[in-house]
């Protein structure tokens, strides 16, 4: 139909507006706000929408009066310009369009080429779906299928000889009734779990605190994109860590110093005692300003290589730049070059956002 | 004789120099002062370290060290910037205090940090550190008068 193919060609620019401005949201986290439950409402700028111009006929123009081949179009009559120059702002013809959190993750994985996540092999577990694979003679009224309910109908008409195809009336009766039933089906689900650790010490700011808010809406975005079933859990620590909600984990401030092995001994506890990894595919996201406690990153290594990294698909580690410059964690994760699941960057500001995330999930892993 | 007078009179009986380095250790009672200097001129030094160590401090809880760090932090404000306690680390009983905000140029960042431990502790010093680069300790240009003056502070805050 015209009006389908008309809103496919809608849906197909605003894909192309959305691509066009990608670096643009995600470097700004305004659609962080927008989010809704599965709905992302994006204001798209200068959509140009066709339409009707008001205005006096005869003052030339195609089509207006007589003419030969070869004649110039009027320009129209001289005249005084109006008061007023033109305008110093920039016209607001914004556009909000509602996205689904999957289309921005599958425009966000074109735009950054990233690969499809292949869950672990042993993780995928079998899962009972219902699925509407089958058709009875009874059910409640919600579930009754149209179509089915009037080819019964029509073939009990023409079979009792009283289809009139001149007037072709055709009245299902109730036993011309049929519903939609469903079947127990096991599919194989790969479940995921991310874990977010942020360290939330009197050195990182808020300033830092939102970057990694933008980073992990967007990690949180794709990767949901690749499983049905996804945990998130959230840890925070300055000296001593512990597991929050996501209210907590974005919000809290605290002024103890920075010990990054409190958060990873939390980590390895909840892997042991939540997501076994051979149920779960794990996805480790840690944030810090790298300002850690000198003695500290002895025993933080240890339990990463030991505790953690040998659990997990990925482990990411991205250094927040702090006012100071003066995380020196990520250059101890230095062995990162030789551990494919261990992944570093560093994120000096808003706009190393988007490296970051190519840097995060370009492995596939 | 006070940690500042007796660190007054050594500066005083310096030789002159730019390069090279020399430390001063200076003891009263239950107090010892280091300072390493980087150079020394008629007016102005330059030091890379300059710790005092107490025994007054060792007994101190992480509350009463950041009472310490605070009460520094509002009289050291004669330095290139004010310095404030950035992180308290519970478990070490160490307070952390940095300049706030660091000094910011084009391609490198600059701040004080100083160190209020319970090992019994107030060392500090200047890091600067290149875009792109690892923090190192750089000599933090004072005046003779200025130096003194942190000596006495520092001393002072140790109790």
């Amino acid at each position: 139909m015209r009006i389908e193919h008309d809103l496919s060609r809608f849906k197909q620019i605003v894909r192309g507006k959305i691509r066009q401005n990608l670096r643009k949201y995600v470097t700004n986290g305004e659609m962080i706000g927008r989010k809704g439950r599965d709905l992302v409402s994006i204001p798209i700028p200068q959509l140009d929408v066709p339409h009707f111009r008001y205005g006096k006929n005869g003052n030339g123009g195609v089509g207006q009066g007589d003419g030969e081949p070869g004649t110039p179009i009027g320009k129209g009559d001289d005249g005084e310009g109006g008061a007023g120059g033109a305008g110093s702002d920039p016209g607001r013809h914004l556009l909000e369009v509602e996205v689904s959190l999957e289309e921005l993750a599958a425009i966000l994985g074109e735009e950054l080429e990233l690969p499809r996540i292949e869950p672990k092999g042993t993780a995928n577990i079998e899962q009972e779906k219902s699925r509407y694979t089958s058709i009875r003679r009874s059910g409640p009224e919600s579930l009754r299928h149209f179509k089915r309910t009037y080819m019964e109908a029509l073939r009990r008409q023409i079979s009792s000889n009283t289809y009139v195809p001149d007037r072709p009336r055709v009245v299902p009766i109730r036993e011309d009734r049929r519903y939609r039933a469903w079947n127990e089906v096991n599919l194989p689900e790969a479940n995921a779990a991310i874990i977010y650790m942020m360290d939330v010490s009197g050195s990182m700011t808020d300033d830092q605190k939102e970057i990694v808010r933008t980073a992990a809406f967007w990690l949180d975005t794709w990767l949901r994109s690749q499983y049905k079933g996804l945990e998130r859990r959230y840890i925070i620590h300055d000296a001593a860590a512990k597991e929050v909600d996501e209210e907590t984990f974005y919000h809290t401030r605290e002024s103890g110093g920075t010990r990054i092995s409190s958060a990873y001994r939390v980590c390895a506890e909840l892997i042991n005692r939540t997501f076994p990894p051979s149920e779960w595919n794990i996805y480790c996201f840690q944030f810090s300003d790298g300002d850690n406690w000198g003695e500290d990153n002895e025993r933080s290594l240890d339990l990463l290589k030991n505790e953690i990294l040998p659990h997990v698909n990925l482990f990411c580690y991205g250094q927040v730049e702090s006012p100071y410059g003066s995380g020196e964690f990520i250059r101890s994760l230095d062995f990162a070059e030789d551990e494919p699941r261990l992944v570093t960057a560093e994120i000096e500001n808003k706009e190393a956002v988007y490296a970051c995330l190519k840097t995060f999930l370009g492995t596939g892993a | 004789m006070s940690l500042k007078q007796q660190l007054q009179q050594s500066l005083a009986g310096m030789s002159l120099f730019s390069s090279g380095g020399q430390s001063i250790v200076l003891n009263e009672a239950q107090q010892e002062l280091t300072c390493d200097l980087a150079a020394l001129d008629t007016l102005a030094c330059s030091f890379t370290r300059l710790v005092l160590r107490s025994s007054t401090l060792t007994n101190k809880s992480a509350a009463e060290l950041k009472t310490i760090a605070e009460n520094l932090s509002a009289k050291l404000t004669y330095l290139l910037e004010p310095i404030s306690p950035i992180e308290t680390d519970a478990a070490g009983c160490t307070v952390q205090m940095r300049s706030n905000p660091p000094q910011k140029e084009a391609d490198r960042t600059s701040y004080y940090e100083l160190l209020v431990a319970r090992a019994g502790e107030l060392s500090l010093v200047r890091y600067s550190r290149a875009a792109g680069g690892s923090r190192e300790i750089v000599a933090a240009h004072v005046t003779r008068e200025v130096l003194c003056r942190l000596a006495g502070d520092l001393s002072d805050a140790a109790g």
